[in-house]
Protein backbone atom coordinates (compact mmCIF):
# COMPACT_ATOMS: atom_id res chain seq x y z
CA UNK A 1 0.00 0.00 0.00
CA UNK A 2 0.83 3.77 -0.61
CA UNK A 3 1.50 5.57 2.56
CA UNK A 4 1.82 9.01 0.70
CA UNK A 5 0.21 9.35 -3.17
CA UNK A 6 -0.37 12.94 -4.81
CA UNK A 7 -1.41 13.34 -8.48
CA UNK A 8 -1.22 17.03 -9.92
CA UNK A 9 -1.19 18.35 -6.19
CA UNK A 10 -0.90 21.87 -6.60
CA UNK A 11 -1.38 25.34 -4.35
CA UNK A 12 -1.02 28.67 -5.36
CA UNK A 13 -1.32 31.83 -3.16
CA UNK A 14 -2.78 34.52 -5.28
CA UNK A 15 -0.70 34.79 -8.58
CA UNK A 16 2.08 32.82 -6.38
CA UNK A 17 2.09 28.80 -7.47
CA UNK A 18 4.06 27.39 -4.41
CA UNK A 19 3.42 24.31 -5.94
CA UNK A 20 2.42 23.21 -9.13
CA UNK A 21 1.26 19.73 -10.40
CA UNK A 22 3.64 17.67 -7.89
CA UNK A 23 3.00 13.52 -8.52
CA UNK A 24 4.64 11.46 -6.24
CA UNK A 25 4.10 8.04 -4.33
CA UNK A 26 5.81 6.71 -1.03
CA UNK A 27 5.82 3.24 -0.28
CA UNK A 28 4.48 2.53 3.29
CA UNK A 29 7.90 1.29 5.64
CA UNK A 30 10.19 3.72 3.26
CA UNK A 31 12.47 6.50 4.18
CA UNK A 32 11.27 9.29 1.73
CA UNK A 33 13.71 12.56 1.22
CA UNK A 34 11.83 15.53 -0.47
CA UNK A 35 14.66 17.53 -1.17
CA UNK A 36 15.17 21.17 -2.95
CA UNK A 37 16.12 24.84 -2.12
CA UNK A 38 14.80 27.43 -0.37
CA UNK A 39 11.77 28.22 -1.46
CA UNK A 40 11.34 25.61 -3.25
CA UNK A 41 8.07 24.22 -2.07
CA UNK A 42 8.77 21.64 0.31
CA UNK A 43 7.21 22.74 3.16
CA UNK A 44 4.27 24.17 1.55
CA UNK A 45 3.53 19.99 0.40
CA UNK A 46 3.92 18.81 3.44
CA UNK A 47 1.22 21.51 4.98
CA UNK A 48 -1.11 20.21 2.33
CA UNK A 49 -0.40 16.50 3.02
CA UNK A 50 -0.77 17.21 6.96
CA UNK A 51 -4.19 18.82 6.09
CA UNK A 52 -2.42 22.43 7.39
CA UNK A 53 -3.29 23.64 4.02
CA UNK A 54 -5.90 22.77 1.45
CA UNK A 55 -4.84 21.82 -2.11
CA UNK A 56 -6.00 24.46 -4.98
CA UNK A 57 -5.98 21.30 -7.64
CA UNK A 58 -4.90 17.72 -7.34
CA UNK A 59 -5.78 14.79 -5.58
CA UNK A 60 -3.68 13.78 -2.34
CA UNK A 61 -3.95 10.87 -0.50
CA UNK A 62 -2.16 9.89 2.62
CA UNK A 63 -2.31 6.43 4.27
CA UNK A 64 -5.04 6.06 1.84
CA UNK A 65 -7.28 8.93 3.09
CA UNK A 66 -7.89 12.23 1.00
CA UNK A 67 -6.00 15.19 2.68
CA UNK A 68 -9.27 17.04 1.73
CA UNK A 69 -12.22 15.13 3.04
CA UNK A 70 -10.36 12.39 5.75
CA UNK A 71 -8.36 15.05 7.83
CA UNK A 72 -9.85 13.84 11.09
CA UNK A 73 -9.34 9.98 10.65
CA UNK A 74 -5.83 10.69 9.02
CA UNK A 75 -4.16 12.91 11.89
CA UNK A 76 -4.39 10.37 14.66
CA UNK A 77 -2.18 8.62 12.22
CA UNK A 78 0.51 10.54 11.66
CA UNK A 79 3.13 12.57 13.14
CA UNK A 80 4.35 16.07 11.95
CA UNK A 81 7.47 18.09 12.97
CA UNK A 82 6.53 21.18 11.94
CA UNK A 83 10.18 23.40 10.64
CA UNK A 84 8.59 26.15 12.76
CA UNK A 85 9.43 26.49 16.46
CA UNK A 86 6.18 25.17 18.45
CA UNK A 87 6.70 24.77 22.13
CA UNK A 88 5.00 25.13 25.25
CA UNK A 89 7.24 27.80 26.72
CA UNK A 90 5.70 28.30 29.92
CA UNK A 91 6.10 24.45 31.27
CA UNK A 92 8.86 22.39 31.84
CA UNK A 93 10.54 20.18 29.72
CA UNK A 94 8.83 17.32 31.50
CA UNK A 95 5.72 18.70 31.54
CA UNK A 96 6.02 19.82 27.80
CA UNK A 97 6.64 16.75 27.06
CA UNK A 98 4.00 14.82 29.24
CA UNK A 99 1.65 17.82 27.83
CA UNK A 100 1.80 16.37 24.34
CA UNK A 101 1.83 12.74 25.26
CA UNK A 102 -1.72 13.70 26.98
CA UNK A 103 -3.09 15.66 24.20
CA UNK A 104 -2.31 12.07 21.73
CA UNK A 105 -4.43 10.53 24.56
CA UNK A 106 -1.29 8.28 25.63
CA UNK A 107 -1.95 6.46 28.38
CA UNK A 108 -0.24 8.26 31.85
CA UNK A 109 2.05 5.63 32.49
CA UNK A 110 2.76 4.70 29.27
CA UNK A 111 3.67 8.22 28.62
CA UNK A 112 5.80 8.91 31.33
CA UNK A 113 7.68 5.84 30.45
CA UNK A 114 8.24 7.12 27.05
CA UNK A 115 9.12 10.54 28.12
CA UNK A 116 11.55 9.21 30.35
CA UNK A 117 12.87 7.41 27.17
CA UNK A 118 13.26 10.10 25.17
CA UNK A 119 14.43 12.46 27.41
CA UNK A 120 17.34 10.31 27.57
CA UNK A 121 17.60 9.46 23.84
CA UNK A 122 17.75 13.16 23.02
CA UNK A 123 20.09 13.99 26.05
CA UNK A 124 17.58 16.68 27.47
CA UNK A 125 17.58 14.46 31.21
CA UNK A 126 19.97 17.21 32.40
CA UNK A 127 17.27 19.81 31.42
CA UNK A 128 14.06 18.04 32.30
CA UNK A 129 12.75 20.69 35.23
CA UNK A 130 13.82 23.54 33.30
CA UNK A 131 11.21 26.03 31.58
CA UNK A 132 10.90 25.77 27.90
CA UNK A 133 11.71 29.23 27.81
CA UNK A 134 15.05 28.86 29.44
CA UNK A 135 16.41 26.56 27.19
CA UNK A 136 18.31 27.53 24.00
CA UNK A 137 16.84 27.57 20.72
CA UNK A 138 18.83 24.20 19.83
CA UNK A 139 17.93 22.33 22.90
CA UNK A 140 13.97 23.76 22.39
CA UNK A 141 14.30 22.12 18.62
CA UNK A 142 15.35 18.73 20.72
CA UNK A 143 12.37 18.63 22.51
CA UNK A 144 9.75 19.41 19.58
CA UNK A 145 11.69 16.54 17.77
CA UNK A 146 11.39 14.39 20.89
CA UNK A 147 8.09 14.89 21.86
CA UNK A 148 6.83 13.12 18.55
CA UNK A 149 8.28 9.71 19.13
CA UNK A 150 5.66 10.04 22.42
CA UNK A 151 2.91 8.93 20.28
CA UNK A 152 1.89 5.72 18.16
CA UNK A 153 2.11 6.46 14.70
CA UNK A 154 2.27 4.99 10.90
CA UNK A 155 3.80 7.94 8.82
CA UNK A 156 5.84 10.54 9.77
CA UNK A 157 6.57 13.86 8.08
CA UNK A 158 9.75 15.87 9.36
CA UNK A 159 9.86 19.20 8.08
CA UNK A 160 14.04 20.03 8.79
CA UNK A 161 14.29 18.02 11.71
CA UNK A 162 17.66 18.88 12.69
CA UNK A 163 18.07 22.47 12.27
CA UNK A 164 19.44 23.99 14.64
CA UNK A 165 20.67 20.39 16.33
CA UNK A 166 24.55 19.89 17.64
CA UNK A 167 25.59 16.79 16.12
CA UNK A 168 25.33 14.56 19.57
CA UNK A 169 21.50 15.74 19.02
CA UNK A 170 21.11 15.20 15.18
CA UNK A 171 22.75 11.72 15.97
CA UNK A 172 20.07 10.68 18.31
CA UNK A 173 17.54 11.99 16.03
CA UNK A 174 18.43 10.31 12.84
CA UNK A 175 19.13 7.56 14.61
CA UNK A 176 15.59 7.49 16.28
CA UNK A 177 13.92 7.94 12.88
CA UNK A 178 15.95 4.84 11.46
CA UNK A 179 15.07 2.83 14.29
CA UNK A 180 11.19 3.41 13.92
CA UNK A 181 11.85 2.79 10.11
CA UNK A 182 13.05 -0.24 10.41
CA UNK A 183 10.38 -1.42 12.87
CA UNK A 184 7.29 -0.63 10.14
CA UNK A 185 7.24 3.33 10.05
CA UNK A 186 7.02 5.46 7.29
CA UNK A 187 9.26 8.60 7.03
CA UNK A 188 8.65 11.81 4.36
CA UNK A 189 11.40 13.92 5.51
CA UNK A 190 12.59 17.18 3.76
CA UNK A 191 16.36 18.58 4.94
CA UNK A 192 18.47 20.56 3.60
CA UNK A 193 21.87 18.52 5.00
CA UNK A 194 22.17 16.34 1.83
CA UNK A 195 24.78 13.90 3.74
CA UNK A 196 21.73 13.16 6.28
CA UNK A 197 19.31 12.14 3.24
CA UNK A 198 21.93 10.10 1.35
CA UNK A 199 22.38 8.34 5.04
CA UNK A 200 18.48 7.83 5.88
CA UNK A 201 16.21 7.74 2.66
CA UNK A 202 15.87 4.59 0.32
CA UNK A 203 14.39 7.24 -2.31
CA UNK A 204 14.18 11.20 -2.52
CA UNK A 205 12.30 13.23 -4.64
CA UNK A 206 13.87 17.09 -5.80
CA UNK A 207 11.86 19.70 -5.68
CA UNK A 208 12.44 23.29 -7.83
CA UNK A 209 10.11 26.16 -8.08
CA UNK A 210 7.05 23.85 -7.22
CA UNK A 211 7.76 21.14 -9.61
CA UNK A 212 8.97 18.09 -8.77
CA UNK A 213 12.31 17.71 -10.88
CA UNK A 214 13.23 13.96 -10.45
CA UNK A 215 12.53 11.38 -7.68
CA UNK A 216 15.04 8.12 -7.39
CA UNK A 217 17.82 6.77 -4.85
CA UNK A 218 20.20 8.52 -3.43
CA UNK A 219 22.68 6.07 -5.11
CA UNK A 220 20.80 6.67 -8.87
CA UNK A 221 20.37 10.29 -8.49
CA UNK A 222 24.17 9.93 -7.52
CA UNK A 223 24.81 8.00 -10.72
CA UNK A 224 22.53 10.26 -13.02
CA UNK A 225 23.44 13.49 -11.80
CA UNK A 226 26.96 13.06 -9.90
CA UNK A 227 29.17 14.73 -12.62
CA UNK A 228 32.93 13.40 -12.86
CA UNK A 229 34.16 10.29 -10.35
CA UNK A 230 38.01 11.02 -8.58
CA UNK A 231 39.90 8.26 -8.67
CA UNK A 232 42.44 9.18 -6.22
CA UNK A 233 45.76 7.40 -5.67
CA UNK A 234 48.00 7.84 -2.78
CA UNK A 235 51.63 7.75 -3.56
CA UNK A 236 54.19 5.68 -1.33
CA UNK A 237 57.20 6.40 -3.68
CA UNK A 238 58.18 8.18 -6.91
CA UNK A 239 57.43 11.51 -8.52
CA UNK A 240 53.72 12.77 -8.24
CA UNK A 241 54.52 15.04 -11.27
CA UNK A 242 55.80 12.38 -13.21
CA UNK A 243 52.15 10.61 -12.40
CA UNK A 244 50.06 13.55 -12.72
CA UNK A 245 51.14 13.98 -15.99
CA UNK A 246 50.73 9.88 -17.25
CA UNK A 247 47.35 10.34 -15.36
CA UNK A 248 46.32 13.19 -17.83
CA UNK A 249 47.28 10.80 -20.75
CA UNK A 250 44.94 8.15 -19.54
CA UNK A 251 42.12 7.72 -21.84
CA UNK A 252 38.62 9.57 -20.65
CA UNK A 253 40.49 11.26 -17.74
CA UNK A 254 39.52 15.13 -18.32
CA UNK A 255 41.30 16.73 -15.43
CA UNK A 256 44.15 15.92 -12.72
CA UNK A 257 44.81 17.67 -9.51
CA UNK A 258 47.64 17.45 -6.99
CA UNK A 259 46.41 17.77 -3.70
CA UNK A 260 47.65 19.16 -0.55
CA UNK A 261 47.12 15.71 1.04
CA UNK A 262 49.57 14.21 -1.31
CA UNK A 263 47.32 12.27 -3.33
CA UNK A 264 46.77 13.10 -7.29
CA UNK A 265 43.07 12.92 -8.01
CA UNK A 266 41.96 11.76 -11.79
CA UNK A 267 38.24 13.60 -13.29
CA UNK A 268 36.55 10.84 -15.34
CA UNK A 269 33.36 10.18 -16.40
CA UNK A 270 34.55 6.66 -16.67
CA UNK A 271 35.90 5.93 -13.28
CA UNK A 272 36.19 1.67 -14.38
CA UNK A 273 38.21 2.35 -17.03
CA UNK A 274 40.33 4.96 -15.07
CA UNK A 275 40.89 2.88 -12.29
CA UNK A 276 41.81 0.13 -14.24
CA UNK A 277 44.55 2.03 -16.44
CA UNK A 278 45.99 4.09 -13.62
CA UNK A 279 46.65 0.71 -11.79
CA UNK A 280 49.23 -0.20 -14.55
CA UNK A 281 50.85 3.29 -14.02
CA UNK A 282 52.21 1.35 -10.74
CA UNK A 283 55.54 0.32 -11.23
CA UNK A 284 56.52 3.11 -14.19
CA UNK A 285 58.97 5.53 -13.62
CA UNK A 286 59.61 4.14 -10.27
CA UNK A 287 56.20 4.99 -9.01
CA UNK A 288 54.64 2.79 -6.15
CA UNK A 289 51.01 3.15 -5.11
CA UNK A 290 49.95 3.07 -1.45
CA UNK A 291 45.95 3.42 -2.54
CA UNK A 292 43.78 3.46 -5.40
CA UNK A 293 40.34 4.31 -4.70
CA UNK A 294 37.16 5.62 -6.79
CA UNK A 295 35.71 8.71 -5.21
CA UNK A 296 31.70 8.28 -5.73
CA UNK A 297 30.15 11.70 -6.17
CA UNK A 298 28.55 13.14 -3.35
CA UNK A 299 24.33 13.42 -3.10
CA UNK A 300 24.82 17.05 -2.56
CA UNK A 301 27.27 17.19 -5.43
CA UNK A 302 24.21 15.37 -7.67
CA UNK A 303 22.13 17.40 -5.94
CA UNK A 304 23.59 21.02 -7.30
CA UNK A 305 24.61 19.94 -10.57
CA UNK A 306 20.82 18.66 -10.86
CA UNK A 307 19.33 22.20 -9.94
CA UNK A 308 22.28 23.88 -11.45
CA UNK A 309 21.27 22.20 -14.86
CA UNK A 310 17.68 23.31 -13.93
CA UNK A 311 18.43 26.75 -13.35
CA UNK A 312 20.19 27.05 -16.90
CA UNK A 313 17.60 25.05 -18.76
CA UNK A 314 20.91 22.99 -19.87
CA UNK B 1 -10.54 11.01 27.00
CA UNK B 2 -12.66 13.47 24.68
CA UNK B 3 -10.15 15.92 22.59
CA UNK B 4 -11.65 19.00 24.06
CA UNK B 5 -11.40 17.40 27.39
CA UNK B 6 -7.55 16.79 26.66
CA UNK B 7 -7.53 20.02 25.34
CA UNK B 8 -9.36 22.07 28.25
CA UNK B 9 -6.90 20.12 30.69
CA UNK B 10 -3.47 21.22 28.63
CA UNK B 11 -4.71 24.76 28.89
CA UNK B 12 -4.95 24.42 32.70
CA UNK B 13 -1.61 23.36 32.81
CA UNK B 14 -0.41 25.92 30.50
CA UNK B 15 -2.48 28.88 32.04
CA UNK B 16 -0.52 31.96 33.18
CA UNK B 17 -2.30 31.64 37.21
CA UNK B 18 -0.56 34.60 37.70
CA UNK B 19 -2.55 36.43 35.05
CA UNK B 20 -5.92 35.07 36.26
CA UNK B 21 -5.14 35.89 39.77
CA UNK B 22 -4.62 39.67 38.73
CA UNK B 23 -7.87 39.73 37.56
CA UNK B 24 -9.44 39.64 40.78
CA UNK B 25 -7.96 42.36 42.23
CA UNK B 26 -10.14 45.20 40.72
CA UNK B 27 -13.17 43.87 41.82
CA UNK B 28 -12.18 43.09 45.20
CA UNK B 29 -10.71 46.04 44.89
CA UNK B 30 -14.04 47.57 44.17
CA UNK B 31 -16.01 45.91 46.77
CA UNK B 32 -13.38 45.84 49.85
CA UNK B 33 -11.92 49.73 49.39
CA UNK B 34 -14.51 51.86 46.50
CA UNK B 35 -17.88 50.81 47.79
CA UNK B 36 -17.86 51.55 51.24
CA UNK B 37 -16.85 55.56 50.55
CA UNK B 38 -19.20 55.21 47.30
CA UNK B 39 -21.90 53.49 49.17
CA UNK B 40 -21.43 57.01 52.12
CA UNK B 41 -21.98 59.56 49.07
CA UNK B 42 -25.05 57.62 47.41
CA UNK B 43 -28.40 57.39 49.09
CA UNK B 44 -30.00 54.09 48.66
CA UNK B 45 -32.03 54.00 45.41
CA UNK B 46 -35.19 52.61 43.69
CA UNK B 47 -34.58 50.25 41.32
CA UNK B 48 -37.56 48.14 39.92
CA UNK B 49 -39.51 49.71 42.55
CA UNK B 50 -37.08 48.44 45.34
CA UNK B 51 -34.72 50.66 47.36
CA UNK B 52 -31.16 49.20 47.05
CA UNK B 53 -28.08 49.87 48.73
CA UNK B 54 -25.16 51.17 46.41
CA UNK B 55 -22.87 48.34 47.62
CA UNK B 56 -25.65 45.71 47.20
CA UNK B 57 -25.96 47.26 43.55
CA UNK B 58 -22.62 46.66 43.09
CA UNK B 59 -21.56 43.49 44.72
CA UNK B 60 -24.34 41.78 41.53
CA UNK B 61 -22.57 43.73 38.55
CA UNK B 62 -18.94 42.94 39.90
CA UNK B 63 -19.83 39.31 39.47
CA UNK B 64 -20.90 39.39 35.53
CA UNK B 65 -18.03 42.05 35.20
CA UNK B 66 -15.33 39.52 36.53
CA UNK B 67 -17.10 36.83 34.41
CA UNK B 68 -16.28 38.96 31.48
CA UNK B 69 -12.63 39.87 32.67
CA UNK B 70 -12.08 36.32 33.08
CA UNK B 71 -13.64 35.18 29.92
CA UNK B 72 -11.67 37.61 27.85
CA UNK B 73 -8.61 36.84 29.60
CA UNK B 74 -9.08 33.45 27.78
CA UNK B 75 -8.47 34.87 24.89
CA UNK B 76 -4.51 35.30 25.81
CA UNK B 77 -5.00 31.10 25.77
CA UNK B 78 -5.30 30.92 21.84
CA UNK B 79 -2.94 34.27 21.57
CA UNK B 80 -0.11 32.49 23.52
CA UNK B 81 -0.70 29.08 21.40
CA UNK B 82 -0.35 31.42 17.92
CA UNK B 83 3.17 32.98 19.17
CA UNK B 84 4.72 29.85 20.36
CA UNK B 85 3.71 27.83 17.50
CA UNK B 86 1.81 25.26 18.97
CA UNK B 87 -1.71 26.84 17.39
CA UNK B 88 -0.39 24.82 14.31
CA UNK B 89 0.85 22.04 15.67
CA UNK B 90 -2.02 21.08 17.83
CA UNK B 91 -3.94 21.83 14.23
CA UNK B 92 -2.00 18.70 12.61
CA UNK B 93 -2.89 16.61 15.60
CA UNK B 94 -5.66 14.51 16.44
CA UNK B 95 -7.55 17.48 17.41
CA UNK B 96 -10.08 19.02 14.73
CA UNK B 97 -10.59 22.68 14.45
CA UNK B 98 -13.82 22.56 16.19
CA UNK B 99 -12.03 20.39 19.28
CA UNK B 100 -10.24 23.31 19.17
CA UNK B 101 -12.50 25.96 18.75
CA UNK B 102 -14.88 24.32 22.05
CA UNK B 103 -12.08 24.04 24.30
CA UNK B 104 -10.86 27.26 23.89
CA UNK B 105 -14.26 28.58 24.40
CA UNK B 106 -14.87 26.38 27.32
CA UNK B 107 -11.04 27.33 28.92
CA UNK B 108 -12.09 30.64 28.86
CA UNK B 109 -15.19 30.46 30.31
CA UNK B 110 -13.86 28.34 33.30
CA UNK B 111 -11.50 31.28 33.90
CA UNK B 112 -14.52 33.51 33.96
CA UNK B 113 -16.71 32.03 35.90
CA UNK B 114 -13.78 30.59 38.33
CA UNK B 115 -13.25 34.61 38.79
CA UNK B 116 -17.22 35.11 39.00
CA UNK B 117 -17.29 31.85 42.10
CA UNK B 118 -14.80 33.83 43.93
CA UNK B 119 -15.74 37.52 43.75
CA UNK B 120 -19.81 35.87 44.67
CA UNK B 121 -17.83 34.13 47.63
CA UNK B 122 -16.75 37.80 48.98
CA UNK B 123 -19.90 39.79 46.88
CA UNK B 124 -22.82 37.91 48.07
CA UNK B 125 -23.08 38.83 51.67
CA UNK B 126 -23.50 41.96 50.53
CA UNK B 127 -26.72 41.08 49.53
CA UNK B 128 -27.49 39.57 53.28
CA UNK B 129 -30.96 39.60 53.69
CA UNK B 130 -32.16 38.75 49.83
CA UNK B 131 -33.77 35.23 49.16
CA UNK B 132 -33.57 34.52 45.49
CA UNK B 133 -36.13 31.70 44.58
CA UNK B 134 -34.72 28.61 42.67
CA UNK B 135 -35.94 30.37 38.98
CA UNK B 136 -34.24 33.01 40.37
CA UNK B 137 -31.11 31.23 41.15
CA UNK B 138 -31.26 29.40 38.12
CA UNK B 139 -31.65 32.48 36.07
CA UNK B 140 -28.66 33.87 37.95
CA UNK B 141 -26.55 30.92 36.98
CA UNK B 142 -27.84 30.76 33.50
CA UNK B 143 -26.99 34.56 32.97
CA UNK B 144 -23.06 34.17 34.32
CA UNK B 145 -22.86 30.82 31.91
CA UNK B 146 -23.84 32.59 29.26
CA UNK B 147 -21.71 36.10 29.88
CA UNK B 148 -19.36 33.50 30.52
CA UNK B 149 -19.90 32.02 26.83
CA UNK B 150 -20.54 34.63 25.14
CA UNK B 151 -16.87 36.92 26.54
CA UNK B 152 -15.21 33.23 25.68
CA UNK B 153 -15.94 33.47 22.18
CA UNK B 154 -15.05 37.23 21.88
CA UNK B 155 -11.64 36.69 23.54
CA UNK B 156 -11.32 33.94 20.59
CA UNK B 157 -12.18 36.10 17.81
CA UNK B 158 -9.89 38.63 18.96
CA UNK B 159 -7.21 36.60 19.74
CA UNK B 160 -7.64 34.77 16.14
CA UNK B 161 -7.63 38.16 14.87
CA UNK B 162 -4.91 40.55 15.84
CA UNK B 163 -0.92 39.09 14.88
CA UNK B 164 0.95 41.55 17.11
CA UNK B 165 0.58 41.32 20.70
CA UNK B 166 0.50 44.78 21.22
CA UNK B 167 -2.69 45.40 19.15
CA UNK B 168 -4.10 42.37 21.02
CA UNK B 169 -3.53 43.91 24.04
CA UNK B 170 -4.50 47.29 23.34
CA UNK B 171 -7.47 46.43 22.44
CA UNK B 172 -7.97 44.44 24.83
CA UNK B 173 -7.68 46.42 27.10
CA UNK B 174 -10.22 49.41 25.71
CA UNK B 175 -12.30 46.95 25.42
CA UNK B 176 -12.32 45.71 28.82
CA UNK B 177 -13.11 49.97 29.74
CA UNK B 178 -15.54 50.34 27.38
CA UNK B 179 -17.82 47.35 28.00
CA UNK B 180 -16.87 48.14 32.03
CA UNK B 181 -18.19 51.37 31.57
CA UNK B 182 -20.74 51.27 29.09
CA UNK B 183 -22.76 48.93 31.00
CA UNK B 184 -25.29 48.70 33.80
CA UNK B 185 -22.70 47.07 35.82
CA UNK B 186 -21.47 49.98 38.05
CA UNK B 187 -24.53 52.25 37.76
CA UNK B 188 -28.20 51.59 36.88
CA UNK B 189 -29.82 52.18 33.63
CA UNK B 190 -32.09 54.51 34.94
CA UNK B 191 -29.39 56.67 36.04
CA UNK B 192 -27.60 57.67 32.93
CA UNK B 193 -28.77 59.79 29.91
CA UNK B 194 -31.12 58.35 27.19
CA UNK B 195 -27.80 58.49 24.64
CA UNK B 196 -25.93 56.72 26.33
CA UNK B 197 -28.40 54.46 27.79
CA UNK B 198 -28.84 52.94 24.05
CA UNK B 199 -25.27 52.58 23.57
CA UNK B 200 -24.90 50.33 27.27
CA UNK B 201 -28.62 48.50 25.62
CA UNK B 202 -25.88 47.27 22.81
CA UNK B 203 -23.55 46.15 25.46
CA UNK B 204 -24.15 42.12 26.37
CA UNK B 205 -22.54 42.53 29.93
CA UNK B 206 -25.71 45.13 30.40
CA UNK B 207 -28.00 41.97 29.49
CA UNK B 208 -25.73 39.86 31.47
CA UNK B 209 -26.21 41.69 34.52
CA UNK B 210 -29.61 42.80 34.25
CA UNK B 211 -30.33 39.07 34.24
CA UNK B 212 -27.88 38.44 37.07
CA UNK B 213 -30.06 41.24 39.18
CA UNK B 214 -32.96 39.87 38.81
CA UNK B 215 -31.83 36.38 39.40
CA UNK B 216 -30.32 37.16 42.87
CA UNK B 217 -31.97 40.55 43.96
CA UNK B 218 -35.36 40.04 42.10
CA UNK B 219 -36.22 43.15 39.87
CA UNK B 220 -34.18 43.67 37.03
CA UNK B 221 -34.52 46.03 33.77
CA UNK B 222 -37.90 46.42 31.63
CA UNK B 223 -35.62 45.19 29.07
CA UNK B 224 -34.82 41.83 31.06
CA UNK B 225 -36.52 39.01 28.12
CA UNK B 226 -35.48 40.85 25.42
CA UNK B 227 -31.97 40.83 27.01
CA UNK B 228 -32.14 37.28 27.66
CA UNK B 229 -33.07 36.63 23.86
CA UNK B 230 -30.52 38.97 22.39
CA UNK B 231 -27.48 37.42 24.90
CA UNK B 232 -28.57 33.71 24.00
CA UNK B 233 -28.26 34.60 20.08
CA UNK B 234 -24.97 36.76 20.59
CA UNK B 235 -23.63 33.28 22.18
CA UNK B 236 -24.80 31.62 18.92
CA UNK B 237 -23.65 34.03 16.73
CA UNK B 238 -20.01 34.51 18.46
CA UNK B 239 -19.37 30.94 18.73
CA UNK B 240 -20.12 30.52 14.85
CA UNK B 241 -17.65 33.79 14.81
CA UNK B 242 -15.21 32.31 16.22
CA UNK B 243 -15.26 28.65 14.46
CA UNK B 244 -14.87 30.85 11.49
CA UNK B 245 -12.34 33.34 12.88
CA UNK B 246 -9.85 30.34 13.84
CA UNK B 247 -10.96 28.49 10.57
CA UNK B 248 -9.87 31.39 9.11
CA UNK B 249 -6.44 32.28 11.00
CA UNK B 250 -5.48 28.14 10.84
CA UNK B 251 -5.46 28.95 6.97
CA UNK B 252 -3.78 31.97 6.77
CA UNK B 253 -0.97 30.59 9.34
CA UNK B 254 -0.23 27.49 7.20
CA UNK B 255 0.18 29.58 4.24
Amino acid sequence: MLAVETRSLSRSFGAVDAVTEVTIQVEEGEVFGFLGPNGAGKTTTIRMLTTALPPSSGEARVLGMDVRTDGSRLRPQIGVVQQGESCEFSSTVEDAMDIYGMLWDVPRREREERARELLETFQLEAHREKRVNELSLGLRRRLQVAREFIHPMRLLFLDEPTVGLDPMARRGTLEMIKGRAREGMTVFLTTQNLDEAERLCDRVAVINHGRIVTADTPAGLKRRFGGLRAVKVSVESGDRGVLAARMREVAGVSGVEEEPTGEVVAWTSDPKRAFDEIIELEGQAGLRFATVTVREPSLEQAFINLIEREETGS
Amino acid sequence: MNAVVRLMLRDARVLNRGLVALQLILPLFFLFVASFPLTSLIAPFQVGGQAISYQRFLATGLIAQTTMTGSLIGGTLLFTDRRHGMFGQILVGPATRADYATSKMLSSAAIGLSGAVVVAAFGLPFTYGVHPTLPGAALALGAVLAGAFFFAGLSVILASVFRSLEAFEGTFNLLLILLTFVSSSLYPLSAVPSGLRGLMLLNPLTYDVDLLRMGILGFGSPYAPWEALALSVECVLVFVGAVAALRRTARLEAA
